[in-house]
């Protein structure tokens, strides 16, 4: 008895250990800044710049996300709390927090990795080697670099939180579960209260980030390939039936989709230079690159932004697609074979694919994200753990936990390093660029990051002529290398023009950006990041910051644009903005009617058409634009706009 | 009784305070939710309770007549306008004064309904029953449908009607528990003073004897008294209960004979109201427990009045459907889950008995559930208690889901909230919502014309009128009432009475043109305070004397009308036509001080001595009867001591 509570002192201090050791990693990475969509989803957010003393302010901002198809309004109640402990959102103050939610995930892998063991060996191990593991795989997930994109990039709190609240439900199952393989279950309230509980979880994890629909999934997978139908003291058929049910079933239902329905997923490949194949196809060998960085954490080839991947355009282009997809094919079929010596492995190859399911499967998103392995990763370091501490007893004696502190070490120093780099975005951004030269984005945010550098020292008054010089110099050539890299890309030509129209205004480069622009639109679906840079150039041709010909050659590019996406809502609204700008006042009110038409449901056409009955005195219009507003806001997002709006008109009064 | 089953992770003090803890902390978010609709407006009936009390005397008196002289409800609701009064001496009244009030109040009473349900479940041994009460006395704390009471100031009769019903629900209930130890007369006379005040708050609060009916037959039925009261005994309970229930047939019988007149002035019969109630009542259950925020307003008489159960065909399914719940009850009665149940629905149909059944009021307020709703709130407790006394294991999870339902309720009335504290949010809002309610455009065209768009003023205004044509909830619009509104936005707006109303005016005719005394109310108004004074004024006189004064005038008005087109010509010096219009308000209301005293004023500024004479003692007659106020007689002594 003794000597268990020794053991048990003993595990939880070096499980303390490593999440000291995990906190004093990340602490370096603290003073970094904003990055990507954190400005999107928080600090351009103006949901999030909120009244904190009125409650229903926390309601509007907690719903204030576009990301995802819920919302994720657990997810931004955190950062509305953020908001509200700093009176602002300061990066630091939110990663600290992303910091310890890291933490608790930890804590809740020990236990679930405790669970697994047990589920997968049953009475074959001892509890000191079971927590061992459990321990070992902690500090590797804790600690393992990869997961600094997710920490680290604020707005990935979403990923986190809804890895949580699987954890949790995972945990809830597997005790659930644990008793009723041995006993079944006493009473039908029993198994109704798991299921409520489980309910209540998957519910949280999924107002989270929509990943917390994995979860059932994930139990399917665990019933699967650990518990194997199990129930009271012995098999049975039933519930062996019901886990293999329970897992293919979404896949079922994803090829129903696809068959039948596949609207709901094709058109998001509208606005992507790749088709769903194509996506597939990539993501093949993309599983097996995730698991190499899993396995091999070479912090050379990680980054932000990893656009520089190649899109597998068939089954042989390029040739490791073919490569990667039978290489799954086999792993899988080797592994399946050998489920029943491999327990661990099958579940965690499994528990890894599901896991990626959502985000590497058939939505249109993006290629590739490092934070995507935040979940799959938690089912992978348990064999890993396991095989380290293995090694230990294979060498024996006081080496015994060489092994796994070699690898925790390792992966403490690499997380270090890491977070040094993610501390400072210009470090970052010279990292990307170095790591990824290939990637248009990594130029990009590396001027982006240039370009703050600069306000700041001016803002601050360092600024001298040459480093100001240096620095415009090195953004220019950054998005010249972007530009050659994408050149279809927008934003890289708008920010050209915008970088040398203020800091060489007299020099004339190889190119002409806006006639290089309005060569090059239109001839790729535009992207999001399209839409942003021509909003951008909208306001900079107004302000007069974007050379002298912009306001000339912006009617043109816009007009080119329209002829080809006449009903393209955003463009449209570009099209408003620049015709308010230069005060054409019957075009823009065609081009606001034409939008409030085809777009009776977006906001922003509310708002515009209200700002121009202000403008005309035509308070009946306001009034009658208001209810449009109204009517249409079925979530009442905007119902504190409307009511400042009457204030505001009341006090003008 | 059960044994509670403890949480083994948390000793039970612990627990206690938990409960505690997170009582406190929803009474702190609901007042936090409920706070910014102070910044709302007066509304609707707010102007006819409360629009006087900024013009009460200091005096005792004055006072007290104004609380005893209320016409809203049938006993004049004294003590909801005694608060009134009490909050204007103290505080002074301000819309955000009264609505502060209102959500103390609306606390207060959240207390009360946590405290009933502790009661109830501890009685019916129900586990982790303060948990439990503090959960589902929040679903009705947070419940958005009664945010149109508790920020709609006059509503405060309605929430003072359920204080009190709470209250004398939760004494009956300690003593039939025996969680106190009184004597039958005390309790009797206790509970008696609870019902007097009740129903002088607000009439609904006779439903308070079915309240103890129900408790008593449903709720406490097989728990049998102690020797100390065995005196009554369960015999004589019985038979009690059954005597009350008689009573209660035999008041409702009477009602029925009493409301059918007052259906005179409703464009609906009372067998139409009775099917429109059973698919209102619906309607209430469903917006208690998933509410439809949008959908919810200050103003509901776009509803659709079931001309016979199958039009619409949703009345056929709402009777069924009440029907088969009532028999699905009486079938299953002798199961005490059931019993508990029937007690909740009961609860919730009896709470209604008043306002949604015979009498002839208007179809549908959400604030009618205020009290009502309190059996839907204790619905899920009793189904808790169902499930969790068979297996135990469900109680946390069940208690976990409640308390989400309760915060899912929050958002749901904190946006209603931030609707109802702006007042041109709020017009706008319902106007959205409730395109077809008559009251909804009208409210908006007074809006539109307080900041000047005259011709959207006039449109939403001609949409009230088309409104009130097409619905069947309430009385249609006649022309020339659309047409006095429309002078009256016209003078707002533009500040000249607008010719084009006044042209069409001109050609209407017949028994009873104007009808609406509010729209001429507001006419006297803005004549009064020369909002839009000229020529027009002459003309709209002229009009007026044609169609009830001229030689061929046939029209006949309500006496109010009469009455306030005196006030227009007082304020015109025009005393003779004045005085001609106070004849006509006489005719039809020969014993009114009010119109007695306009006639004694006309009178005397005309030098017509022999008929001032005649008019003081008429009122003194009426004096000697006890016919005038303190006011009157103040007024009337005036001129007797000019004369002498």
């Amino acid at each position: 008895m003794r000597i268990e509570t020794i053991a048990l002192f003993v595990n939880y201090a070096f499980l303390t250990a490593l999440l000291l050791l995990t906190a004093l990693a990340y602490y370096f990475g603290l003073p970094g800044a904003f990055l990507f969509d954190d400005l999107t989803n928080l600090t351009l957010n103006p949901y999030l710049n909120f009244d904190v003393s009125k409650l229903d302010a926390w309601r509007t901002a907690s719903f204030s996300s576009d990301a995802g198809l819920l919302r994720r309004p657990i997810s931004m109640f955190t950062f509305a709390l953020n908001f509200a402990v700093a009176d602002g959102l300061y990066p630091a103050q939110v990663k600290a927090v992303n910091v310890g939610l890291h933490l608790i995930n930890g804590i809740l892998l020990y236990f679930l990795a405790v669970e697994i063991q047990l589920a997968a060996y049953q009475k074959d191990i001892s509890d000191g080697a079971v927590k061992a593991v459990a321990v070992v795989a902690t500090g590797i997930w804790l600690l393992h670099p990869l997961h600094i994109s997710t920490v680290m990039y604020s707005v990935q709190r979403m990923a986190q939180l809804s890895t949580l609240f699987v954890l949790v439900g995972l945990l809830v199952y597997f005790r659930y579960r644990a008793r009723w393989s041995v006993a079944g279950y006493k009473t039908l309230g029993e198994l109704s209260a798991a299921l409520l509980w489980l309910s209540i979880l998957f519910m949280l994890a999924i107002l989270s980030k929509e990943n917390g629909a994995l979860l059932p999934w994930l139990i399917a997978v665990s019933e699967l390939c650990l518990f194997r139908g199990r129930w009271s003291g012995r098999p049975s058929r039933l519930v062996q039936r019901i886990g293999v049910v329970a897992f293919t079933a979404p896949i079922v239902f994803l090829l129903f989709i696809l068959f039948f329905s596949p609207d709901y997923i094709l058109p998001g490949y509208d606005n992507r230079d790749f088709t769903i194949s194509e996506r597939l196809f990539t993501q093949s060998r993309l599983l097996w690159t995730y698991l190499y960085w899993l396995v091999f954490p070479d912090i050379r080839s990680f980054g932000l932004h990893h656009d520089d991947i190649a899109i597998s355009r068939s089954l042989v282009d390029p040739m490791s697609t073919l490569a990667a997809i039978c290489a799954w094919v086999v792993c899988l079929f080797l592994v399946f074979k050998y489920r029943k010596r491999y327990r661990l492995i099958w579940y965690a190859l499994l528990f890894y694919l599901v896991a990626h399911s959502m985000e590497s499967g058939v939505i249109a998103l993006e290629m590739v994200y490092e934070h995507r392995n935040y979940l799959p990763s938690i089912a992978l370091v348990i064999p890993a753990a396991a095989i380290l501490v293995t090694t230990g007893r294979f060498i024996g004696g006081r080496l015994k936990y060489v092994p796994a502190a070699i690898v925790i070490v390792t992966f403490f120093c690499l997380l270090a390093v890491r977070a040094v780099t993610w501390s400072d975005e210009l470090i970052l951004g010279q990292a990307s660029v170095k790591q990824h030269p290939q990637s248009p984005r990594s130029h990009f945010f590396y001027a982006v990051a240039l370009q703050n550098e600069y306000f700041r020292k001016v803002a601050n008054g360092t600024l001298g002529d040459l480093e100001g010089e240096a620095l415009a110099g090195s953004m220019r050539s950054h998005l010249i290398s972007m530009y050659k890299l994408d050149k279809a890309d927008i934003a890289a030509l708008v920010m050209l023009q915008q970088i040398e129209a203020r800091y060489f205004p007299g020099y004339k480069g190889a190119y002409d950006w806006l006639e290089e622009l309005e060569r090059i639109v239109g001839k790729r679906a535009l992207a999001s990041s399209d839409y942003a840079a021509l909003s951008v150039l909208v306001d900079c041709a107004i302000a007069g910051t974007c050379g002298e010909t912009a306001k000339t050659d912006l009617r043109q590019i816009l007009g080119n644009l329209i002829d080809k996406y006449p009903n393209d809502r955003k463009l449209l609204l570009a099209q408003y903005k620049y015709l308010a700008g230069i005060g054409d006042r019957a075009a823009r009110s065609a081009v606001l009617s034409k939008l409030a038409r085809l777009y009776p449901q977006w906001p922003v056409i509310h708002y515009h058409m209200i700002q121009e009955n202000m403008l005309s005195n035509n308070v009946g219009g306001m009034y009658d634009n208001v209810s449009a507003w109204l009517a249409t806001d079925a979530r009442r997002q905007q119902v504190h706009l409307l009511e400042g709006l009457f204030i505001n008109a009341e006090q003008s009064r | 009784m059960q044994s509670n089953r403890g949480n083994t992770l948390i000793p039970r003090y612990a627990n206690r305070y938990l409960v505690g803890l997170l009582w406190a902390v929803v009474l702190g978010v609901s007042f936090w939710a409920y706070f910014p609709g102070i910044d709302g407006s007066y509304m609707l009936d707010d102007s006819h309770s409360l629009a006087k009390l900024s013009h009460l005397g200091l005096a005792p008196s004055d006072a007290l007549t104004y609380i005893l002289s209320d016409s809203s409800g049938f006993l004049g609701r004294p003590i909801s306008i005694a608060s009134f009064v009490l909050e204007q001496s103290y505080f002074g009244t301000t819309p955000a004064t009264s609505k502060t009030i209102n959500i103390f109040l609306h606390i207060v009473n959240a207390n009360l309904v946590m405290w009933l349900f502790a009661i109830l479940l501890r009685f019916r041994g129900t586990p982790k029953y303060k948990a439990l009460a503090v959960a589902c006395a929040s679903i009705w704390l947070l419940a958005p449908l009664s945010v149109s009471t508790v920020l709609y100031s006059v509503q405060r009769m309605a929430m003072l009607a359920a204080f009190f019903s709470l209250s004398s629900c939760i004494l009956y209930s300690l003593w039939r528990s025996y969680s106190i130890r009184l004597s039958p007369v005390l309790l009797v006379a206790i509970l008696i003073t609870l019902f007097f005040c009740g129903i002088y708050s607000k009439e609904n609060a006779v439903v308070m004897l079915f309240f103890f009916v129900i408790l008593e037959v449903f709720w406490f039925r097989d728990s049998t008294l102690t020797d100390r009261y065995y005196a009554l005994g369960k015999l004589r309970f019985s038979l009690l209960f059954a005597g009350i229930v008689i009573v209660l047939v035999a008041v409702l019988y009477a009602l029925w004979a009493w409301a059918e007149p007052g259906y005179v002035k409703r464009p609906f019969t009372m067998e139409q109201r009775l099917f429109t109630q059973s698919r209102v009542l619906w309607d209430y259950v469903g917006q208690f427990y998933i509410p439809d925020v949008r959908r919810m307003g200050l103003f509901h008489d776009d509803i659709e009045v079931s001309s016979s159960v199958l039009a619409p065909k949703s009345t056929l399914y709402s009777l069924v459907g009440w029907t088969s719940v009532l028999t699905v009850l009486g079938v299953l009665i002798r199961h005490q889950v059931v019993r508990l149940m029937a007690f909740c629905i009961l609860f919730f149909l009896l709470g209604h008995a008043v306002e949604s059944t015979v009498l002839s009021l208007e179809m549908y307020y959400e604030h009618r559930n205020y009290l009502p709703s309190v059996g839907l709130a204790l619905l899920p407790a009793v189904i808790f208690r169902s499930l969790v006394i068979r297996w135990p294991e469900l109680g946390s999870v069940l208690l976990a889901w409640i308390i989400i339902w309760a915060f899912y309720f929050v958002f749901k009335t904190s946006s209603q909230v931030i609707i109802w504290s702006s007042p041109p949010l709020l017009d706008v809002h319902n106007v959205t919502m409730h395109p077809g309610s008559f009251r909804a455009n009208v409210s908006m065209a007074d809006r539109l014309a307080k900041v000047g768009a005259i011709s959207d003023s006039f449109e939403y205004s001609a949409r009230a009128h088309a409104a009130s044509l097409r619905g069947n909830a309430i009385t249609p619009e006649t022309n020339a009432d659309w047409l006095v509104r429309d002078l009256v936005l016209g003078c707002v707006a533009s500040a000249t009475l607008p010719e084009a109303p006044l042209s069409e005016l001109s050609k209407v005719g017949g028994s009873y043109p104007v009808s609406s005394v509010r729209t001429m109310h507001l006419l006297a108004r803005v004549h009064g305070l020369e909002q839009c004074p000229g020529p027009r004024w002459d003309k709209l006189s002229e009009l007026f004397y044609a169609l009830y004064l001229g030689r061929n005038a046939q029209s006949n008005a309500p006496r109010d009308v009469f009455r306030l087109l005196a006030v227009i010509e007082n304020q015109r010096e025009d005393y003779q036509l004045a005085l001609e219009y106070t004849e006509r308000y006489l005719a039809l209301s020969p014993a009114s001080p009010a119109g007695l005293l306009m006639k004694l004023h006309f009178e005397r500024a005309l030098g017509n001595d022999e008929a001032v004479d005649e008019t003081i003692r008429a009122l003194l007659d009426l004096n000697e009867t006890g016919g005038l106020r303190d006011s009157e007689l103040r007024i009337l002594s005036l001129y007797t001591s000019i004369i002498r």
